[in-house]
């Protein structure tokens, strides 16, 4: 009794469990026809390497580079895009038809509308390294963050500034250009949260295309050694996932003080609002009233969460007395901290792995969150993990696409030596190494059609739904 | 026995008439009586105990609903009021909850985040995530470097002591 009647105190006001961000099962009623694997079909010439072979580089080579930090400059690059946001859509209808319907005059307008934010972002691009030491990270989750949008819409006009000079010819201004873009992704690639490495990722999907463009220009330079050039990763999680792991922690540091007994049950129930209101998307807050059938039910859930975390803390060792004498809510952040380390570890642990090697344990990881989300679904600790499976996956597909990209070039160079005939199988280049590919740790799929081959990397998933996480690129060789 | 002996023959026989008489069996059966009582004071109450629980939960219910019921949502009024000297001056309603100040000056960056990693680049707002929501005209307080007192919340408690007995303050 007198333990109902200590959760009633403390939980009675206690929010609602909001949807997990991290593990929504819930699925459209009618699900869509699986898409197949992103096929990318270029027509190109035979092309051997260029003398010298660094000639062609698709980031700004350190001639060109300035000292200095490019964070800041960035940010004013952004205040000076206005028109990059209300022109967005048709930006992407540009950039999403054939290379040979681009109309010309309105691309060129669209460009022209932005020339201050460009410039400003081709001199951030060639700045020697990105630190965003304007934000402020020890705040965890309410860091403040900068408008990371308007940074993606400036990324797509300059990927349309990149059509623009293909369409026309202009190898060398296309190449600038790129080489400003891959230079963005890399900077927000090695960028402080997750937000910033996915910004990256983003920016580098729209520059890859272009490349694809360039190589199926009659005539274009061999790639090559520019693709090897790039860094592996191009998108480091290294820092954004130590980051990530700590987020919890750096915003609430005195959940450090619930073993000590020392956090008070208001400070408890504040840190669970403020999670609550985090986690529920942009239409509620920590203000956000309930009705009192929803905390009735609350504290009905809480007395569950007690029983619960009073058995598990003594079944992990805790001593039973001690635990019988602690607060309520103490024993139930205990658990539910504990539980988080735990299986946030398990899975975080897997970035310092090439992906390959971490796609299984990840699957097993995030396996292991939903099992105890479903255990324990009021944990919000639990609720607070991305989904890191995927954010590793989308990093490493821009490695998968300069990786295919170089054996695309690899062929081309191989068919420039033997008069134009493509190589029967991978392993008949011997000019220039292939690469592996990054998903799977092994060489790209090959195979030979005619005048086509095809390069291929699997799904990491065998799912059928999952298939448009593939990759094939089918290269036809004119002579 | 001396009054017998002065009775009359009349009386006498009249004696012996009545003296033969046997008593007989009383009309009333205790037991039966007893259980009639019982089921009699039954009937009555069959209604008793529960018509009390019922009105008992009714009371916990409604003071449960008037204690923790959720304040009346506070709507914040932006009015212009044009002066004759100088631009407008903006009078705004209550000050926001410090908690408040926080959410709307901070990026939901986990939103942000998941939404990105299952929409792509195209979730990420063009804006500064609530700043655009939450700018608002400056108050004269703002510009006057001062700010007016909160009104104080009540407790629940002191909520339902207000509405049973008044406000005594």
């Amino acid at each position: 009794m007198r333990t109902a009647l200590t959760v009633l105190a403390c939980f009675a006001l206690s929010p609602a469990p909001a949807p997990g961000q991290m593990v929504a099962a819930s699925g459209p009623a009618l699900a869509p026809k699986p898409a197949g694997p992103e096929t990318i079909r270029l027509t190109a010439t035979p092309a051997p390497e260029p003398r010298p072979s660094l000639s062609w580089l698709l980031l700004p080579p350190v001639t060109e580079q300035t000292p200095g930090n490019a964070a800041q400059m960035y940010l004013l690059a952004d205040t000076l895009a206005h028109s990059a946001d209300s022109e967005g859509e048709r930006v992407k209808e540009l950039l999403a038809m054939p290379l040979s319907d681009l109309p010309i005059p309105e691309a060129t307008r669209l460009v022209g509308a932005c020339p201050s934010a460009l410039r400003q972002s081709e001199l951030a691009a060639r700045r020697e390294y990105y630190h965003c030491d304007y934000i402020n990270l020890s705040e965890g989750f309410y860091a403040p963050m900068p408008s990371l949008g308007k940074r993606m819409n400036l990324a797509r006009l300059l990927a349309l500034r990149v059509r623009l000079h293909l369409a026309k010819g202009q190898l060398r201004e296309a190449v600038a250009d790129l080489q400003t873009g891959m230079a963005m992704a890399r900077h927000l690639g090695t960028g402080p949260t997750l937000v910033h490495c996915l910004v990256g990722c983003g920016i580098a999907t729209e520059m890859l295309p272009r490349v694809d463009e360039l190589i199926s220009l009659p005539d274009s330079p061999n790639l090559y050694w520019a693709l090897a050039a790039l860094p592996r990763p191009m998108i480091d999680l290294t820092r954004a996932m130590a980051y990530e792991r700590s987020s919890l922690l750096l915003a609430y540091p005195d959940l450090a003080k619930l073993k000590t007994g020392e956090l008070s049950a208001a400070r408890w129930m504040a840190i669970c609002r403020e999670l609550q209101g985090l986690l529920g998307g942009p239409q509620s807050g920590p203000s956000t009233k309930q009705n009192w059938q929803e905390r009735l039910a609350d504290t009905f859930a809480a007395v569950k969460s007690y029983t619960r975390a009073k058995k598990a803390l003594i079944a992990r060792g805790y001593p039973a007395r001690k635990v019988e004498a602690m607060p309520v809510h103490q024993v139930i952040g205990i658990h539910q901290l504990d539980v988080y380390e735990r299986i946030r570890d398990e899975a975080f642990r897997w970035f310092y792995l090439p992906y390959w090697q971490a796609h299984d344990p990840l699957d097993r990881a995030t396996e292991e969150l939903r099992r105890a989300l479903a255990a324990d679904p009021d944990n919000l600790f639990l609720k607070t993990m991305p989904s890191l499976g995927r954010a590793y996956f989308l990093a490493t597909t821009v490695d998968r696409r300069i990786a295919a990209l170089r054996c695309v070039e690899a062929i081309r160079m191989y068919a420039a030596a033997h008069d134009g005939r493509l190589p029967g199988r991978l392993e008949d280049v011997t000019d220039v190494p292939l690469p592996l590919d990054p998903t799977t740790g092994k060489a790209f799929g090959y195979g030979v059609s005619g005048n086509t081959c095809i390069l291929e990397s699997p799904a990491p998933s065998p799912a059928p739904e999952e298939a448009k996480d593939g990759l094939r690129y089918e290269l036809t060789l004119k002579k | 026995m001396q009054d017998h002996e002065r009775l009359t023959a009349a009386e006498q026989e009249l004696e012996r008439a009545l003296a033969s008489l046997a008593p007989a069996a009383p009309p009333l059966d205790r037991d039966r009586l007893m259980f009639q009582a019982g089921r009699a004071a039954g009937r009555r109450g069959r209604w008793f105990w529960p018509s009390t629980s019922a009105v008992a939960v009714v009371a916990v219910v409604l003071a449960v609903s008037l204690t923790v019921r959720p304040q009346p949502r506070q709507i914040e009024r932006v009015v212009f009021v044009p002066v004759e000297s100088g631009g407008a001056v903006s009078v705004a309603g209550p000050e926001p909850e410090a908690a408040e100040d926080r959410w709307a000056d901070h990026a939901r960056y986990a939103a942000i985040r998941n939404a990105m990693l299952a929409k792509g680049p195209d979730a990420l707002p063009t804006s500064p995530p609530a700043a655009a929501a939450t700018q608002r005209p400056p108050t004269l307080e703002d510009l006057l470097g001062t700010r007016r007192p909160k009104p104080p919340t009540p407790d629940p408690l002191g909520r339902l002591a207000t509405m049973l007995f008044g406000d005594r303050s």
